[in-house]
């Protein structure tokens, strides 16, 4: 077991407020690569504003984050991160877009006029991931017929197409039935297992719990506990994303 | 006369060509506004636009001049009140809207004897284009054009989920800035051609037709660019040869498109 133990994420004293209120206090905590991380929370206990920071979308009114190393004005490969929001797409069901053109959208590798015609490397790199996501036959299905399920499965095959080493799920298996939401944990474990570093944030305490190899429990704007999993080795595997 | 004949005369000509340059511009920009839920910004701009004019012919300089700044000035103005996050984008618009139309008729009353003039920008006239118009025009379609050739990966995800843009690395702002600013350029430059009550319709309108066939983003892209011509070009045609206001005749075919299209795919 080799260890680099560069932290992918570090979060020093993180305070942030809305206005009059604290969201969080003092949050610190470090993601190593390879991690499988979830954070637990009841509702508005500040799980989604936590991402938002982690991901550069809110600056905490306190404290200091690197991301990959870096401060986020020095980061610039935001194709090694794939980013699952809460609620995506809840309500827009007539936005004109096929399944194939979000996912696609996950890798903006953009040249001159390439939208126009994508070329075969692009086509094959969306083929892997709905494949991937399990998802091929809603290719030209348009977002808006979906289920929440499957529309859930689409941008996680959006997150995966620029093959990230960081994936972060905002409560991705809200409305998703029970066979599906164990196939969906199955999935993430094949992908954790072939080194990509996961955060899933989530309020059901039981599934994440189980799947999860440490867990933070986000508590009245405080992280009052952090749960580490022993019987499963926290195994970083070298191998890359790729060998899927 | 014949059908060929009108092209003798010049402003025909100019007002042709703007046409047809204005034909494809204008679902450019609506598209993307329509899908985040924005398709009364270009109504908003083109009454404050309006405001230009009045100011323009107060101050006796050019009326382009005029609604230039002032859309452009308008379209940030809106954009920065709606990030800060304390009025609704909604809530935005209409504020921007009833007060410069306003104002404008206030102004306009002031000045006297502009009430023709204003009735010209209302409902827009052929005859009005200039050659500096069509200059503007085919400058916009340029900018567009490459814009949307080097950026629509970013203006389409932006549009999808601001969050999910960022998190891709988009330049969220940038991005936003240049379009906003596009969208204020093509108002301004087609606000005597179709008027400023219409232009918004001639933006979104052929962009609903299109989106009524259930295609994809890039379809629905070029379906509503071929409404558009269409209506642009039947809209002129009607509009000369039986004598009624080109604006108002350009955006019922676009109308006429959009029922077509409703009741078609109803049917499929
Ligand atoms: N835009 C906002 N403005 C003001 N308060 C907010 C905003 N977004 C979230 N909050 C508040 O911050 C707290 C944490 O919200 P959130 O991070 O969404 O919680 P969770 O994801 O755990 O349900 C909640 O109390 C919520 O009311
Ligand atoms: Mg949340």
């Amino acid at each position: 077991m080799s260890i680099n133990m560069q932290p992918l994420i570090q979060c020093k004293n993180i305070f942030f407020r809305y206005d009059a209120t604290d969201v969080l206090r003092d949050i610190s905590f470090d993601v190593f690569p390879g991690e499988y991380i979830g954070i637990i929370g009841g509702n508005g206990s500040g799980k989604t504003t936590l991402l938002k920071i982690i991901l550069g979308l809110l600056h905490p009114t306190k404290g200091d984050i690197l991301f990959f190393d870096q401060p986020f004005a020095d980061f610039h490969d935001w194709h090694k991160v794939g980013y699952v929001p809460q609620h995506v797409f809840r309500n827009d069901v007539n936005f004109p877009a096929t399944v194939w053109e979000i996912v696609e959208s996950g890798h903006l590798d953009a040249r001159f006029g390439e939208w126009l015609v994508p070329g075969k490397k692009k086509c094959s790199v969306v083929e892997r991931s709905l494949k991937q996501a399990g998802i091929e036959h809603l290719a030209s299905k348009r977002i808006g017929e979906l289920s929440g399920g499957e529309r859930q499965r689409v941008f996680i095959a959006r997150a995966l197409v620029s093959r990230p080493e960081l994936l972060v799920l905002d409560e991705p298996t809200t409305g998703i039935d029970a066979a599906t939401e164990e196939q969906f944990y199955a999935f993430l474990r094949t992908l954790n297992n072939v080194g990509m570093t996961i955060i899933l944030v989530s309020h059901d305490l039981e599934a994440v719990e189980r799947e999860v190899k440490r867990v933070l429990y986000l508590n009245h704007c405080v992280i009052d506990r952090v749960s580490k999993k022993n019987e499963r080795e926290v195994v970083l595997n070298e191998k890359k994303v790729s060998n899927i | 006369m014949s059908f060929f004949d009108i092209f003798q005369f010049d402003f025909f000509v100019r007002a042709f060509e703007a046409g047809l340059l204005l034909s494809i511009i204008a679902p450019l920009i609506g598209m993307f506004l329509v899908v985040r839920r924005y398709s009364l910004f270009a109504d908003a701009l083109s009454h404050v636009s309006l405001l230009g004019v009045a100011l323009a012919l107060m101050l006796k300089i050019p009326v382009l001049l005029g609604t230039l700044f002032t859309a452009l000035l308008a379209a940030f103005g809106i954009e920065r009140l709606r990030m800060g996050g304390r009025v609704f984008g909604e809530a935005v618009i209409a504020l921007f809207l009833s007060s410069s139309l306003a104002l404008s008729v206030v102004l306009l009353g002031l000045g006297g004897n502009v009430n023709a003039n204003l009735l010209s920008y209302l409902f827009g006239s052929l005859t009005t284009v200039t050659v500096l118009d069509v200059v503007l025009l085919l400058l916009l379609f340029i900018g567009v054009s490459f814009f949307l050739l080097f950026f629509y990966r970013e203006l389409f995800l932006f549009s999808l989920d601001e969050d999910l843009a960022a998190v891709s690395g988009v330049r969220t702002r940038l991005i936003n800035g240049i379009f906003v600013a596009l969208a204020a350029v093509c108002v301004a430059a087609v606000l005597q051609i179709v008027g400023a009550l219409l232009v918004g319709a001639l933006l979104v309108v052929p962009v609903l037709a299109a989106m009524q066939w259930r295609m994809s983003f890039r379809r629905t892209l070029f379906l509503a660019i071929f409404f558009s011509f269409l209506s642009v070009n039947i809209g002129f045609f009607a509009a000369y040869f039986f004598d009624i206001a080109s604006g108002g005749t350009i955006v019922i075919c676009t109308v006429l498109f959009f029922l077509g299209s409703f009741f078609a795919h109803r049917r499929i």
